[in-house]
This record gives structure tokens, sequence and C-alpha cells, in this order.
């Protein structure tokens, strides 16, 4: 056991540099996996540093309906009347009773720009509340607001935007861009802010306008005489407010109760964040286990006469297996280490796309915990440890004798073993194409869309796998082909390059199948990206009549003054202003298409709008008639949803939204072309208004001609987050509906294809050093030094070929299997077209750049050592 | 034929006043000490020695694998010590031919592309009627489609002379080209040489320390530490064993 460490250490600590790129590629590996942590656990930080809370001080919270907070499902339209806060406010053991409403609003920094909320909180308008014992607002600067253009803000929104007292700015609200004075900031509850987010506070009487509650509340607060009993005081208050609530329920519980949902729907968030990153991350390590187990069975192949010598002297097969094992060890330690770090930096690479999601980080640092620091580690060793399985056993299979022989330091790497290895992965991989069809034939909603979608890229991601392990039959014909090219052009190495290529197969298999599976994936990931993207714009534009889009780069949307005043720009020849909703339809929800699993409809995006303009604007085919007549009451429904979930015309629909609930009657069903524009469903202005009071305007269609842009810009000028745009620009843009942020997918891309490109140039370099002998014996005899860096090219050349080959027809099938499962005319090998050629060149690019230098090495070994064998 | 070769007379390499020293300060090793020699055209020299003489370090610096530390080569008329390493890889090709002791031949290439490799570096066109020859004559023809790894040692070993020879260099180096053959096939191994040297007035430097192989040779030179300290013309086995024994135990 002694000497198995004593030759561990050694081989370590002399061939470090070999092991260099090796580690690098397993860092790379491991950095995502720590990245997605460190995001996740800085993510989860910046909501625990944010501990206050509004309902730090209070005792109970009453609320129509049958839930602690507010959301599309509560759909509760009860409202608590001024009337019952006083009558609350008079029962025995209550100190003090305030009416509650948030509305989203925005607040414009000193910079010009909206201030970001934190960690998935949302920023809100709330009352000031007078009352000691209500109030959890401390004021840490200036005083309390008194009138309606006067606002106190948290301290976080006062540091994120440079604001303080006396400053004068911009708040967007659902209903106005309003100029305001800051005159305070406060603490929440003891913190910088609240849990839920950024707060706005101003008088009660302009927060129950922007929220359209006339002298209504939306919930009570109530704080309790010390000693009072919470339970009896619940009762009472039910009692108080029975009369009030136009439906009977009523939620009453602790102000604990209300702070822990909101902790909860911050971690279901969390939760969603991190199976996201998991999957990304997954991709990765999948590269670097292919990556690994490339360059150590490269290493291994190198040591096979040190292996063989240790065999033949007596170490058992299981004891040469423990000392490759121990090496991937430190290897996979060492990447681990690295790795952390490389987390580190992945982890701000993700923070900017993220917190444009409203995923900000806020101010968390770096988190260095036990539960940053461990993971990782045993995700570079589980790597290493799979990626070192086949490399070790071989190595302990082989034949002393044989490896110990002359000449014999090369195969071709064929075998019975390789294509019986082979089998098992492409009998998954047709197993998983198998399972997406029948995924998409059990549960053809998008939810059963998606998961098939998932299987074929599974399935495409195990085909890769197959193709490398077959790579070195699938190189001597391509080879061949290239040598023919090398014998024309360079009659002197040509065919020395063409045999070297063909008859030694492996080592070009091994940087191919690498470079195959960088082309796959870049190829795969940016022909989805532009065929989604573009094909999205292509439907919308074919549906849309207007000239202009006035949105919004993230953000809440225009306020509703903002939306009519850009209607009434000179030159407009007509708009339409839409507010969306996201709501839930709890009727009807068909039958379970799979045995046990109930359908869930995922979350609807209702537009409001009126429907005449709208069908002006946007070609809605048939339902074009409907709409410009729809009445509230009535619904018109994406037909590919109305299809998916059975709601043909006629069909009465429950709709939920945070402010109530209404049952609409399907009249029409529209174009999956029109549905890019206007949204999952469409109802009138007032219905929207009536299930979601406080929505922004998304979106205002405007026709008419040239100059009206620069009209409508300045129309909007107080909105920071606002933009004019065609409609095609609008669409490929950030405020264009798009259901992912490509951003994120690029950063992942980019860091698996390091690993893979570390690969490319450890396994050909490795290639090039394992064979410093024959370099060195060719030099001996007489080839020049341009002689020998021409055969390295050649192998380059042949390891482009395959690897850009391969993976771009790799990249096509899987593309094209998706494309069929899935059914969808988004999902299309469709690459801009610079794309092929920047891939091939980047391809080229990565290859020479990794063969020149070992190629210039190989060049220069010294003739002596290289003749003269030890 | 160059001017400045006809006035190198009848030497295939000339070696002078050669010094090579390994390292430096009091570590410093003089391997080769000053030795100066003139192998002529046509002729099989063997060059012989106790382990450390340096009569490898000798032949290294003879054939351009490794730089004399002072002193001067001249192969084919040129003087190596001055060429660069892409004219010295040049007029190895073409004016030089190897047979190393471990065959050096490559694993990927067969017999036959072993042996015509230098042509095709050197861009020659390759005399067939010249390598059917050569071929029958090592008894390769029924080989030449074989990789090295299928074949025995001392068929390897006849591939690397086939392949020393094909392009007719002005000289053969030999560095203990019996050394890892059994007694049978050295023996052809050395025949063969001695054969080239008498129907292809070819001229071959061996480097070896078997009496029995220096006895193949036409003279034999001698060193210890360094320096030339004895020849002998026409050896034969029992007097290359005496004057081993000679340097060995000097009186």
């Amino acid at each position: 056991m002694r000497i198995l460490w004593l030759i561990t250490r050694r081989t370590v600590a002399e061939r470090w540099p070999r092991l260099v790129g090796t580690v690098a590629a397993g860092a790379l590996a491991t950095g995502l996996l720590a990245g997605s942590l460190q995001f996740v656990l800085q993510f989860t930080a910046a909501m625990d540093d944010v501990d206050g809370s509004e309902y730090a001080t209070v005792s109970l919270v009453a609320r129509p309906g049958d839930a602690p907070v507010r959301g599309p499902e509560s759909g509760s339209g009860a409202r608590v009347s001024a009337a019952a806060v006083d009558r609350v406010a008079a029962l025995p053991g209550v100190a003090a009773a305030a009416g509650d409403a948030a509305v989203p609003a925005e607040i414009v920094g000193a910079d010009g720009r909206a201030v970001p909320a934190p960690a998935g909180g949302g920023s809100y308008l709330r009352p000031w509340v007078a009352a000691p014992q209500l109030s959890a607002y401390a004021l840490v600067a200036g005083r309390a607001p008194a009138a309606a253009g006067e606002v106190v803000i948290d301290r976080q929104t006062a540091r994120g935007g440079g604001l303080g007292p006396g400053d004068v700015t911009t708040l967007l609200l659902p209903d106005e861009a309003a100029r305001v004075t800051v005159v305070g900031v406060v603490t929440v509850g003891g913190g910088d802010a609240s849990a839920g987010g950024l707060t706005v506070l101003t008088d009660p009487g302009r927060v129950r306008q922007a929220a359209g509650l006339g002298d209504d509340w939306q919930a009570l607060w109530v704080a309790a005489t010390p000693g009072a009993d919470r339970a009896v005081l619940a009762g009472a208050l039910r009692g108080a407010l029975a009369g009030d609530a136009s439906r009977s329920d009523v939620w009453v519980g602790t102000g604990t109760q209300v702070r822990d949902a909101q902790r909860r729907t911050i971690a279901e968030l969390a939760t969603q964040i991190t199976t996201n990153l998991g999957m990304l991350a997954l991709v990765g390590a999948f590269v670097g286990v292919f990556v690994l187990a490339g360059t150590f069975g490269t290493l291994v192949r190198q040591r096979a006469r040190d292996l063989a010598l240790l065999l033949t002297v007596g170490m058992t097969p299981r004891q040469v297996r423990l000392l490759l094992r121990a090496e991937a060890v430190f290897v996979g330690l060492a990447a681990g280490l690295l790795g952390l770090v490389v987390g580190l930096g992945v982890a701000r690479l993700l923070a900017g796309p993220l917190a444009g999601t409203g995923l900000d980080t806020g101010g968390a640092g770096p988190q260095l915990g036990l539960a940053y620091l461990l993971p990782p580690l045993a995700a570079g060793l589980l790597i290493t440890w799979l990626a070192s399985a086949r490399p070790a056993w071989r190595a302990s299979l082989t034949s002393p004798v044989e490896s110990l022989a002359e000449a014999s330091a090369d195969s071709s790497g064929r075998s019975r073993r390789r294509l019986l290895g082979a089998l098992p992965v492409l009998a998954l991989a047709g197993m998983f194409v198998g399972l997406s069809f029948l995924a998409r034939r059990e549960d053809p909603t998008p939810e059963g869309v998606t998961s098939a979608g998932a299987a074929a890229i599974l399935a495409g991601l195990l085909l890769l796998s197959a193709l490398a392990v077959l790579g070195p039959y699938v190189v001597p014909p391509l080879g061949r082909l290239v040598g023919t090219l090398a014998v024309a052009l360079r009659p002197d190495v040509g065919r020395m390059a063409r045999a070297f290529i063909v008859r030694s197969p492996r080592r070009v298999a091994s940087a191919a199948s690498l470079l195959m599976l960088t082309v796959a994936l870049s190829t795969v990931t940016w022909s989805l990206v532009t065929s989604i993207t573009e094909g999205r714009a292509d439907r919308g534009t074919a549906a849309v009549r207007a000239d202009l889009v006035v949105s919004t780069d993230g953000g809440s949307g225009l306020p509703a003054s903002v939306a009519e005043q850009a209607a009434t720009v000179p030159g407009v020849r007509a708009s339409a202003e839409l507010v969306r909703a996201r709501t839930t339809v709890t009727d009807p929800i068909p039958p379970p298409r799979v045995r046990g699993r109930p359908t869930v409809v995922p979350p609807l995006t209702v537009t409001g709008a009126d429907g005449a303009a709208l069908a002006g604007l946007v070609d809605l085919g048939a339902a074009g008639r409907p709409v410009s007549r729809l009445a509230d009451g009535q619904i018109a429904v994406a037909a590919e949803l109305a299809e998916a979930y059975d709601w043909p015309v006629g069909t009465r629909m429950t709709v939920r939204a945070a402010e109530g609930v209404r049952v609409l009657e399907v009249v029409a069903t529209y174009s999956r072309e029109a549905q890019v524009m206007v949204g999952d469903a469409i109802v009138t202005s007032a219905t929207v208004r009536a299930i979601d009071p406080v929505a922004f305007v998304s979106v205002v269609l405007v026709a008419g001609a040239g100059p009206v842009a620069d009209g409508l810009r300045a129309a909007v000028a107080d909105v920071p987050t606002a933009r004019v745009d065609p409609p095609r620009a609008y669409l490929t843009g950030a405020g264009g509906g798009l259901m992912f942020d490509p951003t994120l997918l690029y950063v992942f891309l980019g860091v698996a294809i390091v690993t893979a490109l570390f690969g490319v140039a450890t396994t050909l370099s490795l290639s090039v050093a394992e064979r410093t002998r024959e370099f060195g014996v060719l030099g001996a005899v007489g080839a020049a030094e341009r002689q020998v860096q021409a055969l390295v090219r050649w192998e380059a050349a042949t390891v482009v070929v395959l690897g850009t080959g391969l993976g771009v027809a790799t990249a096509l099938g899987v593309i094209r299997l998706a494309q069929a499962v899935t059914g969808s005319d988004l999902i299309a090998a469709r690459l801009p077209g610079y794309a092929l050629p920047v891939i091939v060149l980047g391809a080229v690019t990565v290859t020479v750049l990794a063969s020149v230098l070992p190629g210039r090495r190989a060049a220069r070994v010294p003739v002596l050592l290289a003749v003269h064998r030890e | 034929m160059r001017a400045d070769e006809t006035t190198m007379g009848e030497a295939a390499v000339t070696a002078r006043d050669l010094t090579r020293v390994y390292g430096s300060g009091d570590g410093a090793v003089r391997a080769l000490d000053g030795v100066s020699a003139s192998f002529p055209l046509g002729r099989f020299t063997a060059v012989m020695g106790p382990s450390g003489s340096g009569k490898s370090t000798f032949l290294h610096c003879l054939a351009g694998l490794d730089r004399p530390t002072s002193g001067e080569v001249v192969v084919a008329g040129q003087e190596l010590t001055r060429l660069g390493r892409t004219a010295l890889a040049r007029l190895r090709r073409e004016r030089m031919g190897f047979v190393f002791q471990a065959f050096n031949l490559l694993p990927v290439l067969t017999a036959e592309e072993n042996i015509t490799m230098i042509a095709h570096l050197a861009r020659r066109r390759i005399d067939r009627a010249w390598m059917t020859q050569l071929v029958a004559r090592l008894g390769l023809t029924d080989r030449l489609a074989h990789r090295p790894a299928q074949l025995s040692g001392g068929q390897q070993q006849r591939v690397a002379i086939a392949r020393a020879l094909l392009t007719r260099p002005d000289v053969v180096f030999a560095d203990e080209p019996t050394g890892n053959l059994d007694s049978r096939s050295g023996t052809e191994v050395l025949r063969f040489l001695r054969e080239a040297v008498e129907t292809e007035n070819a001229s071959i430097v061996m480097v070896t320390h078997d009496p029995k192989a220096a006895a193949y040779a036409d003279d034999v030179l001698f060193l210890a530490d360094g320096r030339i300290v004895d020849t002998l013309a026409e050896p034969t086995v029992d007097e290359v064993l005496a004057r081993l024994r000679r340097i060995s135990s000097p009186e």
C-alpha cells in the first residue's frame, strides 16, 4: 500500500504539467455546478439579510379570501371597508387598526433608472401607518409623508437609487407617472427592506387611489393590546368583518403567518431557480466527464509501459486500478478546489442576466460555508471518478508482455469491447427517443411537450456519447479522405500523415469527439435560440398591423396616463393599449391524460384591451369580428391553448386574478401568430381592471407614419425603461415576452465549451507528447522541423473535419428529433447565415492553436533522447 | 559534386579536434577530448571502447545528432557545426543513413513505408529497381506489408538497414546495430552491412562493443576517456580483444 501511495505521489509530482489541462477542464465543469450553487446561496442569503417585515409589529391580519398573501390564485374581489376598519378599532383588545394595500410601483433613482427590486421581491407603494403600535417603519432620516406628493422610502431603495430626503423624482404607478418628493427614509421591521421587496410609503388616500380601491382597503392590520387573547380577538375580527366582505370567507391570521407565507413564496422561487440552474449545470458535468474520460485515457495510455512493468513485477490488476483511481482522486480534488474559485466567477456572471429578471442577489457577498465548499468538491471527485473508470479498467486488463513489447505502443482502439460498450449507450438513446414520442402522445399539453423535448435533448447527448465511443471506427474512412488531400498537397509528408491518422484512429478520435461535442452543443443552442426568437418574431410580425410598439425593457410596464399620452401623439392613426394580467383558470380543467397525474394548466397571460382597436392593429383572422365586439363577460382564447385544454367556443371559463374571479364565455379562438402579440387570451379592459386593478399597461400598439416614433419617445420620457420599436425589434427584444433569457444559456454554454476546448487542447498536446520518440526518430533520419509540424497539422485538420462534420450532423439530428417530438415549427435548424462559418472557423482556430505549440515542441524533440530508449 | 567536396579527398566524414563537454563547473564531464579522425569513402569503420569512453557521443557528433562543444565535422563537404537545424535535417536525410540499436521504426507505418519514408521526406523519386534489389537481398520481399509489431527483431533491423541504404547516402551511421539481436540475426545484419560496402561502395561508421562485430570492419578506432588511443586495420576478433584488454588495463 505504501508503494502505491509513493508511486501516486511521485507520478502526480512529476507529471503535473500534463495534468494541468485535465485539472482545468475538471475545474470548469465543477465550476459550473459551484457557480449555480453559489448563486442560489447568495440569493438565499440576500433574502435572509432582508428579514425586515412590514408585519413585524402586526398582531393580526385580516384579508378577504382564503390566503395570507395576494396572488393570481387568490381571486378575491372582496375588500375591507373604511367603516369596518373603524369597527375593528373599537373592539376590546385592539390597540390600533389600519387598512393596508400594496400597489406595484417603481421609483426612479438619481441615475434616471428604476431602482431594481431585490431577490424575488417586487417594489410596492403602501400607506404610511401612523399608529406607533402598528407601524414597523422607523424613520432614520427625514419625516413622515404629509401629502399625496410626498413619499418615504426604505433604506435599501435609498441606497440603491441614491435618493434621500428632499430629492424629487418620478414614481411609476399603474395609473400615472407621478412626480414625488422624498421626505424620509425608514427601516422596515429593523431591516433595510422588507422580505417582500422594496417599499415606498405615502399618504393612505393616494395608495387607495392608485389601487382603485375607492374608500376600501385590501386588508386590515390589527395591533392587540398587551395580554389580549389572540384567538378571541381573531373571532371578534371575523365577526366584525362578516357583514363587510362580499364573500363570507375572511382569512385571519398572525403577522408571523403572513411573513412565513411570504418566505414560502420566495423559497419556492429559489427551488425553481435551483432546478433550472441545476439542469444547465448537469450539462456542464456531462461535458466534464466526457472531457476527463478522454484525457485520462490518453494519460493512462502514455504510461502503458510503466504500468506493464508494474504488472510484470507482480502488482495485481486491482492494485493498478487503485493506483490510477488514486491519481484520479488527486485530480478530482484539485479540480474541485479550483472549481470553487471558478464558481465564484460563474456566480458573478450569472448575477448579471438574472438580476434583470428580478433575481437580484443584492449585496450578498460570496457565501463560503460548508454548503458551498462540500458539494463542488464531491462533484469534482465524482466526475474524475467516473471519468477514470474505463481507462483504469483497460490499463489493469492489458497483458504486460503486450505493453512491454517493442513497437506495440500503438493500437487502433478498435475492439469488440468498444463496440459492445457503445451498444447500451445507443440503446439508451433509442429508449429516450421512444420515450419522448410517447410523452408527447400521452400528454399534448405544453407541459407534456416540454418533457418530450427534454427527453429528445437527452437522447441527443447520449447519441453524442455513443458516437464518441465509436470514434475509432469513424476516423479511418474520413481520415483517408483528408489523407488523400494531404498526399496531393504535401507529397513529402502526406503518406505518413495518412498513415498516422488512419492506422492510429484512437488519437484523432479522442480529440475529435470533444470537438464534436463542442460543435454540437453550440449548434443546437444557437439554432434553438435563433429559431425560437426569430420564429416567434416571424409569427408575430405576420399578424401585427401596427407600425410601432411602445413597451418597457423589463420593469412593471407603462402607467395608464403615460400610455394615454402616447395614444394622443400627433400622427398616431390608431392605437391599442394592452394591459396584461397573470391569471389562473380553475374551470374547466380537462381530465388527467396520464393516469394519476392531474392536468396542470399553467398561468394564463390575459390581455385586456379595447377589442375594436386591437382587431384593427392585429390580424386576428376569423376572431377579428367577435373580438372587435368583445363585451364584458367574454373572452377570446389562443387556438393552441383552446385545443390543448379543450376550451371550444361556448365554453364558460372561470378565470382568477389577484383581485377577482370572473366566469367568461369563450367567443372566439385566434391564431398562434396573433398569440405572439396579444398573449394567451383577450378580454375587455374593464374585465382585466376588475380582476387586477393594479396591472400596468404592458404594450401600446400604434399605427402611424415614421416621425411618430420621436413623438412617442417624448411622450414616454418619464418612464426610464420605456422603448419604442418596430414590431419585429420589439418581439426579439428584452421586452418582447420571450419566455427565457438566452444570456443565461450562453453563460453555461460558454463555460461548457471552454471546458471541452481544454479537453481538445489537452488531448491534442498529449497525443503529440506520447509520440515524442516517433517524432524524434523522424528528426534523426532527416525530417525537417516544418515537416514534423506539417504532420501534426494534418492530423489537426482531420480532427477539425471530423469534429465539425459529426458535430453539425448530430446537432441537426437532435434538432430534427426535437422538432418531430414537439411538433413545433419554432424548433428548427435555423442559424444566422454567418453561424456555420463562425463555428467552423472557431473549430479550426482552436484546433490550430491547440496543435501549433505541441507541433513545435514535437519538431524540436531532442533526437538523442528519442532514438535512445532508456 | 561541388568543388569543396573534391578538396576533401576520399573522406566520407572528417572530424577535427572534436570536444564535447557535458555540464559545467566541477560537475563537467569531458566526453570527447580533442578527437580528430577521417573516415574514408567506401570503407567500413568500427568505433570501439569501454563503457563511457565516448564512442556514442563521437558517433552522435559525427552524424549531427549532437553538437560538439568545439571542433568541426565535415560530411559531404559541409561543416555540420555551421548548419542550422533545418539544413542539418536536410543533410541527414540526403547524405546520411542511420541504423539504431532500438531499430526506431515508426509503428504506424508498414515495412515498405518505413523504408521509403526518407525518400518521401526528401521528395526524391524512389529508385524502384534498387529498392527491389535491396529488399530481396535483405529477405524482406514478403514482409513489406507488415507493420513493425508483426516483425521479428532481426527483420526490423533489416528494414532499418534498407531505410538507411535506399537513398544511397554518403555515409551510414550504425549505433550498436546488433545490440538488440540474437547472434544469428546479428551476424546476418553484419554480413549485409559488409556486403553493402563491397558491392555498393557504401561508407559505414559503426559503434559497437562486440569484437565479433568489429571484425567485419575494415578499420577499428579505439576510444578511451574521450580520446582515440589506438587504431587497427583489417581486424580479427582475437586482435580486437587483445587491444581492448590493453586499453582497459594499461600497464
